[in-house]
């Protein structure tokens, strides 16, 4: 309990200014842009009517209808949130799991009567417990947003699951972070770590929406929960949530053997 | 001398990952190219017709893929935010790898001033970010001629190397700068990488914008747009600006890490 509480005090800065930073996003994309999007609409249907059929099928590729809608411009602006959502979970994982690392004070932690294992439960607690109460407040802001602007028939539970993608991707992140700070020797800079462990994922994902190469969508993690499916058929695919939990399960088995089994050096 | 080569060997080993990532980014993205000229003639004049706010949605803000070089373009985005990533950290690490190590005490006792080991460990590892470009660029030029593309690019993809090298020097100059300037290590790191998702969220920001003038400034993201880039020039007002944040940095970087209180957090 002290290990937990201790943590909690050690994050809960961070994981406050992450909440804001991503509640802001969602609310400037969802409240301010998406209205200024949907306007845009009639603008594009009189140019789309001069252009010669095949032109509106490159740009389009679905119906105006799924474009326009609310899960569509969500499922852009995911990308960013998905960014930033990532960005903090490694922030944390990382924090976290080489804190002591970090300080050269692990024989210090390591020597308390508290077995290992325990220890790395409760650092992974203290985590989750940030990342639930994000996202609690998350889902709830969304799902208000969402009541504010659909334009179309309201689909609550759709909204709802959509909106915990950014959870699960957070989840599978944290667990990343957990096993590079398990594993790494060093970590000089939390925040450094955290932005190429984003970055990076951002970049895999990009990849694979420009190549359009199906077998890269297991290495997308921002893409293993697909919004924009969410919001139209009201659920996630399968194979790629299978491959998300198989990774954060046996990720976080890993970091917690490396955890409890590594040498601890005084300095 | 001795400074300069012991910089050179610790920043091997990330180098040589982060130029692993280009790797990837590089060849996957232009091994896929071939099949891929959608579009055609007038394709452009077709998404100009639209709403900024939509293009950027849909993600065609100034690209035109259905040339080899737009779908470049494209590319080219993600590798320079990867070198300006990179960046930050080489700035950060350059100023505060003594610290964070503790081992300040050992090369800061030295019979030699603070700016000459900062100024030796600064160049080490802009060595690297200038590296990391020409990587950038040698990958391109060597992607394109294994899977005989046949398209006549290298002075273009000179250009986007130059264009990133410019974007990454001002991370790099403000990584070095927030670095002396912040309290502790971390802090430092923090400030810089804020920095980047900043001018990022400015960025997408600005290609929304039907006139994103002034937010341009603000974003190194945008200066070199890929049209620009693609007819074969730099423009000139925005390298002056690059140069420019970059000295002032530098400067201010040298000035604060003379009178920075040395300490291990």
């Amino acid at each position: 309990m002290n290990v937990y509480l201790f943590e909690l005090r050690r994050i809960w800065k961070s994981a406050v200014s992450w909440s804001a930073i991503l509640l802001a996003l969602l609310i400037v994309l969802m409240a301010v842009v998406y209205p200024m999007y949907y306007s845009a609409r009639a603008e594009v249907e009189a140019a789309l009517a001069g252009f010669p059929p095949q032109f509106a099928a490159a740009f389009v590729g679905v119906s105006l209808d799924r474009i326009f809608s609310y899960g569509g411009f969500y499922a852009f602006g995911y990308l960013y949130l998905s960014l930033l959502g990532a960005i903090m979970a490694a922030v944390l994982g990382l924090d976290l799991f080489a804190r002591e690392k970090r300080a050269k004070c692990t024989d210090f932690l390591m020597t308390k009567p508290m077995r290992r294992i325990h220890l790395f439960a409760a650092k992974a607690l203290a985590g989750l417990t940030a990342l639930i109460l994000t996202n609690a407040l998350f889902l709830l802001v969304s799902f208000l947003l969402y009541r504010a602007q659909e334009q179309g028939t309201l689909q609550p539970g759709r909204a709802v699951l959509a909106s915990g993608a950014l959870f699960f991707t957070q989840l599978v992140i944290f667990a990343v972070s957990a096993c590079i700070a398990a594993y790494a020797k060093k970590i000089r800079s939390t925040s450094g770590g955290a932005m190429a462990i984003g970055f990076g994922g951002f970049i895999l994902t990009a990849l694979h929406s420009i190549l359009e190469e199906d077998a890269l969508r297991y290495i997308a993690p921002y893409k293993y929960f697909d919004v924009s499916l969410a919001f139209s058929e009201g659920r996630f695919e399968t194979p790629y949530v299978v491959t998300a939990a198989a990774v954060t399960i046996s990720l976080l088995f890993l970091s917690a053997v490396k955890y409890c089994t590594s040498d601890v050096h005084a300095v | 001398m001795n400074i300069i080569r012991r910089e050179l060997r610790a920043g091997l080993k990330p180098f040589l990952f982060w130029g692993i990532g280009l790797f990837v980014l590089v060849f996957a993205g232009i091994a896929k190219s071939t099949g891929l000229t959608a579009g055609g003639e007038g394709f452009t004049a077709f998404t100009e017709s639209f709403p900024r706010v939509v293009l950027a949605v849909v993600g065609m803000v100034g690209v035109d893929i259905s040339t080899f070089g737009g779908y470049y373009a494209v590319l080219a985005q993600y590798a320079v935010i990867l070198t300006a990533v990179y960046a930050v950290y080489l700035g950060n690490n350059a100023v505060s790898r003594e610290s964070v190590d503790k081992t300040y005490e050992f090369v800061f006792t030295k019979p030699r001033a603070r700016s000459f080991i900062l100024l030796r460990k600064l160049l080490s590892a802009g060595v690297y970010l200038a590296a990391f470009c020409t990587l950038d660029f040698l990958f391109s030029i060597a992607a394109i001629a294994t899977l005989k593309l046949n398209e006549a690019m290298t002075a273009k993809i000179a250009l986007f190397a130059i264009g990133a090298w410019l974007i990454g020097l001002v991370f790099f100059s403000m990584g070095a700068f927030f670095a002396t300037v912040a309290k502790n290590t971390e802090r430092g790191a923090r400030y810089g990488n804020i920095l980047i998702l900043i001018c990022f969220v400015l960025g997408v920001a600005c290609d929304m914008m039907e006139n994103g003038g002034a937010l341009k400034f603000l974003s190194p993201f945008k200066y070199f747009t890929s049209r620009d880039l693609l007819e074969g020039r730099l423009d000139w007002p925005y390298v002056c600006i690059c140069l420019f944040v970059a000295a002032a940095a530098l400067f201010a970087a040298f000035r604060c890490f003379e009178r920075r209180d040395l300490n291990a957090v």
